[in-house]
């Protein structure tokens, strides 16, 4: 039973102004310290004492780690600090960035509530580690680099290698994730985000999808992500495959819908929210409705 | 006296004179109460849901510095007695003495100076459990060789009764059709926006005790009877309560054992519930399930009902009435005149089960309104038409039903008529039917209830005159954030005839107005009203004696008019109110009202919804009500507790449900694992109808609180079905979630294709 208490456990609070002051202390204290960022989480889980850190190392106050930046041929990157309404709003502000990271945006703006996304922030969201995170699937399906960081060095991550499972990251206690940076999507490509809340919070079924020049079977590409259903996130590269082939983009789709189901099947949650049958089915009818809805812009666009 | 529906204000929309402190922040909710020196108490809960307590060992909890006390049953033994129960079981003890029925039931307590060192000291309890084996399903709970609950039952159904009239055997073997089903609606939480809490302090003579409650009474009868050693002076006070539902009617342990610990450690003791705390300790409603019979003719007269109903009472059943309740409601708005229905009462190892808006009536209405339904599809006849054919009618009334509820008054028929029109309800069918051929799952349910208010034994109000003007009201009603102060100012400035700004509602206090009964079973504006009304109405009688002195006529000569009397030979002779109150040094009226009988509201509501076919996914699109509620003294305020409840009712049939592990941990114990509806879940708009036939009661008010709550579930549950048609799927229980949905879907469409 984890505490009901709602009182927070006695820590120690530390708040870096510099990345390399923050490494220290995580170098220094390791597994008896926790990063701090929107605390939308930590909180809770100390409210709960789930986790009782010795020491709580703040990172808000780390410009390096506030940065959303977007810079042509090199890509977005986002300060794993960075609020979720931060980065909204500075895609709101260049409708360009927004389109082409689509999916992303549309995961983001719509996580919990406006109060919980003026909180909450990229990098907290990506080191929850519980399966319905909202980021995961659209930073699988844009090839996120994740940048880690200690005082030994650096080193470059993905998503599906960072997030294991639920509670389970690729992280070390000494180290921090410092930033999130996704290359160009794809020149001409649509993206797009779809996921299930049945009836609490969490979605119980995410889909990321991206789709580049769907016309033609030589540089068309497509991609599929899954979140929430499954323990971790999933690049569903098994069901990208199959639009390689020859032939109409939209006769591959159930080919690649049944390479989706075989390849994730085994995977799937079975819990009380939600039925393992219900969460796959969740998953193919949004992978065929987004697969639809970003077709239809592209006709749209062509008139 | 005069019409008191001849004034501005009875009847007027007003706006809350509640809202201003409200929405300033200027509210004093209970953790806003801070005093001087006050410790804080946190419970440590079992974590089992049936085990036997081995021992106890505070040592550690006891000496972390900052903890001035862990306390477990040994230590309050002697000082509180426990909870015994009307129907066969163990008593509950106040911290568990040596066996916990329940995940989340009290063991112990810890107080410290602050609340994170008792939260330190709570961790560091240690408790050796022997761990029985749970039973959580009521059936299971039946079955022969489940694990017992209470030693002193000698079985799990605690509860048992039955309720007949007629001739049941009769009417099955005279019916053309019968109709069978089982239904249920499902565990649910309050899930008030403010958890439980008290705090209390005693400063030798006098007790007083802060808590999150509706009945303040209730909580100090409880003290002066529990403790052993009582203090000379008892004083509950209600703050500011953000909510309740029903759910803060019963005295919980907590509430007692703070006081003590106030009494026993001479220092002031908080203790204010977490959410997660609040899932567990705090009463869950409904959990109650049937099976049901009508029996009826070819052409659609009812003849008969037969039920079985089973309600889960959870680990202790202090209200077992409950599942009474659906019972006796279960004929709803109809002639039935051959019944029988079993009741049970089964304990099984949850958090007991309590009141939830509605009570019992829900619960029946959803019954019966799904069987009408049901019949209806069997018969091919039109719900409404098998409605209007079976419902009691006018002349019969008032009306005993099957099971002994006696209907006050009412047009059930002509109500459902005019509800009917007012929907346009064949337009916005035919509108569903030519979406639906469209491909939009779209469905238009209707639902008529009648439910029961104004229960007894009385209300008290206390009205003081001032000689200045100012009129001050006292009521031993406890309203939770419905607006009831303002409705009562309502009554009392058109009396009076006098303006709504001199008129102060205080309330929530037993030292304040010493006996009251308390906000509950839409009972505030009915026997509370009356209660204000008797007050002026003895004012007004005790200045017309004055009057009379003063303007030296008699008392028959005196006419009353909006705040004046005036003599009728000589209408030169003019005196007021005022005059009189400033003349005697203020009038005072001090009563107690007795409601008699029970009222019954009765109405009918209109759903409409659309199912998302891929997903399962229900949006509720579209909402209306036609509700007798009695006179409406706010029709603003009634708008409001018909639109909660219906969204209550909402987040009822589509998203809420308390989850138990088979091993009887609880697994929806925050806000995100447990669904409530939010502004985004609820109808754009929720057409509000009100019909005011009048009860008894001097202003005619019949009650509002529960019936959104009440009536919702069948509608929205009958406007699925007819969304999802021609596929022959049936709601049977609440909550139908998406995926139940998209499953029934698959299965109607597979069945189709065979």
């Amino acid at each position: 039973m984890s505490s009901p208490y709602a009182t927070l456990p006695e820590f120690e609070y530390a708040r870096p102004s510099t990345l390399e002051e923050a490494l220290k202390l995580l170098a220094k204290y390791g597994e008896e310290a926790k990063v701090l960022a929107g605390g939308v989480g930590l909180i809770t889980f100390m409210l709960e004492r789930l986790v009782s850190p010795r020491i709580v190392i703040d990172i808000k106050k780390i410009p390096e780690l506030r940065r959303i930046e977007y810079t042509e041929g090199k890509g977005l990157v986002l300060g794993a600090a960075a609020r979720i309404s931060e980065i909204t709003r500075y895609m709101d502000s260049n409708p360009r960035v927004r389109e082409k990271y689509r999916a992303l945006y549309e995961a983001l703006s719509r996580i919990a509530d406006l109060q919980i996304r003026n909180r909450a922030t990229i990098g907290g969201n990506i080191c929850e580690a519980l399966p319905f995170m909202d980021s995961y699937a659209p930073l699988a399906l844009f090839d996120a680099k994740l940048r880690i960081a200690s005082v030994e060095g650096e080193r470059e991550t993905t998503i599906t290698d960072f997030v294991k499972g639920p509670g389970f990251l690729d992280l070390a206690p000494n180290e921090l994730l410092v930033s999130i940076e996704l290359p160009d999507p794809p020149r001409e490509s649509r993206s797009g985000f779809s996921k299930i809340v049945p009836a609490i919070e969490y979605s119980v079924a995410s889909v990321a999808m991206l789709v580049a020049n769907p016309v033609d079977p030589r540089s068309r590409e497509v991609r599929i992500a899954v979140s929430a259903a499954t323990p971790a996130p999933i690049r569903v590269r098994e069901a990208e495959e199959v639009f390689r082939r020859e032939g109409d983009i939209v006769d591959l789709l159930d080919a690649a819908l049944d390479r989706m189901t075989s390849a994730i099947k085994e995977l799937v949650i079975e819990d009380p929210y939600a039925s393992a049958e219900y969460r796959l089915e969740m998953l193919k009818v949004q992978a065929y409705i987004l697969f639809k809805r970003l077709l239809d812009s592209f006709l749209q666009e062509r008139g | 006296m005069e019409s008191i529906f001849s004034g501005r204000y009875v009847g007027a929309p007003l706006r809350r004179i509640e809202d201003e402190r409200l929405l300033k922040g200027r509210a004093r909710f209970i953790d806003d109460i801070s005093l001087s020196g006050m410790l804080h108490a946190v419970f440590v809960r079992s974590p089992y849901p049936h085990a036997i307590i081995k021992s106890v060992d505070v040592s550690d909890a006891s000496r972390l510095r900052g903890v001035v006390a862990v306390l477990t049953y040994r230590d309050i033994a002697g000082s509180i007695k426990p909870w015994e129960f009307e129907v066969p079981s163990d008593p509950m003890y106040p911290l568990a003495r040596d066996k916990v029925r329940y995940y989340g039931e009290p063991v112990a307590v810890v107080v410290a100076e602050d609340p994170y060192l008792a939260a330190d000291a709570a961790e560091l309890v240690s408790i050796e459990y022997e761990p029985l084996e749970p039973v959580v399903d009521p059936l299971e709970a039946l079955e022969k060789g489940a694990p017992r609950i209470h030693e002193r039952a000698s079985s799990n159904a605690v509860y048992k009764k039955s309720y007949k009239c007629g001739s049941v055997e009769d009417a099955f073997s005279r019916a053309h059709v019968v109709v069978e089903d089982e239904l249920s609606m499902e565990r649910v939480y309050a899930a008030p926006m403010e958890p439980r809490g008290v705090v209390a302090h005693y400063d030798g003579e006098q007790l007083t005790v802060w808590s999150s409650t509706q009945t303040p009474f209730d909580l100090r009868d409880a003290i002066l009877e529990k403790f052993s050693d009582p203090p000379s002076s008892v004083r509950v006070i209600q703050p500011d309560v953000g909510g309740a539902f029903g759910a803060k009617i019963p005295t919980y342990p907590e509430d007692l054992v703070v006081p003590l610990l106030a009494m026993k450690l001479g220092r002031p003791v908080k203790w204010y519930s977490s959410r997660r705390e609040d899932f567990v300790a705090t009463v869950h409603g409904r959990d109650v399930r049937a099976r049901i019979s009508l029996a009826a003719t070819r052409d659609g007269k009812i003849l008969g009902i037969r039920a079985r109903i089973l309600g889960d009472l959870g680990a202790y059943p202090s209200d077992y009435w409950l599942p009474d309740v659906a019972a006796r409601i279960l004929t709803g708005a109809y002639n039935i005149r051959n019944g029988f229905v079993e009741v049970l009462g089964v304990c099984t190892n949850k958090t007991p089960l309590g009141p939830y808006r509605g009570a019992g009536r829900p619960e029946g209405i959803f019954f019966i309104e799904r069987m009408v339904d049901l019949l209806a599809d069997e018969l091919g006849m039109d719900p409404v038409e098998l409605r209007l054919a079976n419902m009691v009618r006018p002349e019969q009334m008032p009306y005993k039903n099957c099971f002994g509820f006696r209907y006050d008054s009412g047009d059930y028929p002509g109500t459902l008529r005019k509800a009917v029109d007012l929907f346009k309800v064949k337009d916005l069918s035919k509108w569903a039917r030519e979406e639906r051929g469209r491909g939009r799952l779209v469905g238009v349910g209707l639902a008529f209830y009648v439910e029961i208010t104004s229960g007894g034994p009385f209300e008290s109000a206390h009205v003081k005159l001032e000689p200045s003007g100012r009129v001050s009201i006292i009521v031993g009603s406890t309203p939770t954030g419905q607006g009831d102060a303002t409705g009562f100012a309502q009554l009392a400035a058109d009396i009076l005839g006098t303006s709504i700004d001199k008129i102060e509602v205080s309330w929530g206090d037993t030292g304040l107005i010493g006996e009251g009964v308390g906000t509950f079973g839409s009972r505030t504006m009915a026997v509370g009203g009356g209660a204000v009304i008797k007050a002026l109405e003895e004012i007004i009688k005790k200045a017309r004696k004055e009057a009379a002195k003063m303007l030296r006529v008699g008392e028959e000569e005196l006419e009353y008019r909006k705040g004046r009397f005036v003599a009728r030979r000589s209408p030169d002779r003019i005196i007021t109110l005022l005059d009189i109150a400033a003349a005697t040094g203020g009038l005072e009226a001090k009563v107690h009202y007795d409601p008699g009988r029970p009222v019954y509201p009765f109405g009918a509501h209109l759903a409409i919804v659309e199912v998302e076919k891929d997903t399962g996914r229900v949006r509720v699109l579209g909402y209306k009500s036609l509700d007798d509620v009695g006179k409406a003294i706010n029709p603003l305020l009634v708008e409001g507790q018909i639109v909660g409840g219906v969204v209550q009712g909402l987040g009822e049939v589509l998203y809420e449900q308390i989850v138990y592990s088979r091993d009887g941990a609880l697994l929806t114990q925050s806000l995100s694992d447990y669904g409530v509806p939010t502004a985004l879940d609820a109808p754009a708009r929720v057409e509000v109808h009100l019909q005011e036939t009048p009860t008894h009661h001097p202003h005619k008010v019949r009650g509002v609180g529960e019936i959104g709550a009440i009536a919702a579930p069948p509608a929205i549950a009958r406007a699925i079905e007819e969304a999802l048609k021609p596929l022959k799927i049936r709601v049977r229980k609440t909550p139908v979630k998406p995926e139940e949905i998209h499953r029934m879907l698959q299965q109607a469409g597979k069945e189709d294709d065979v």
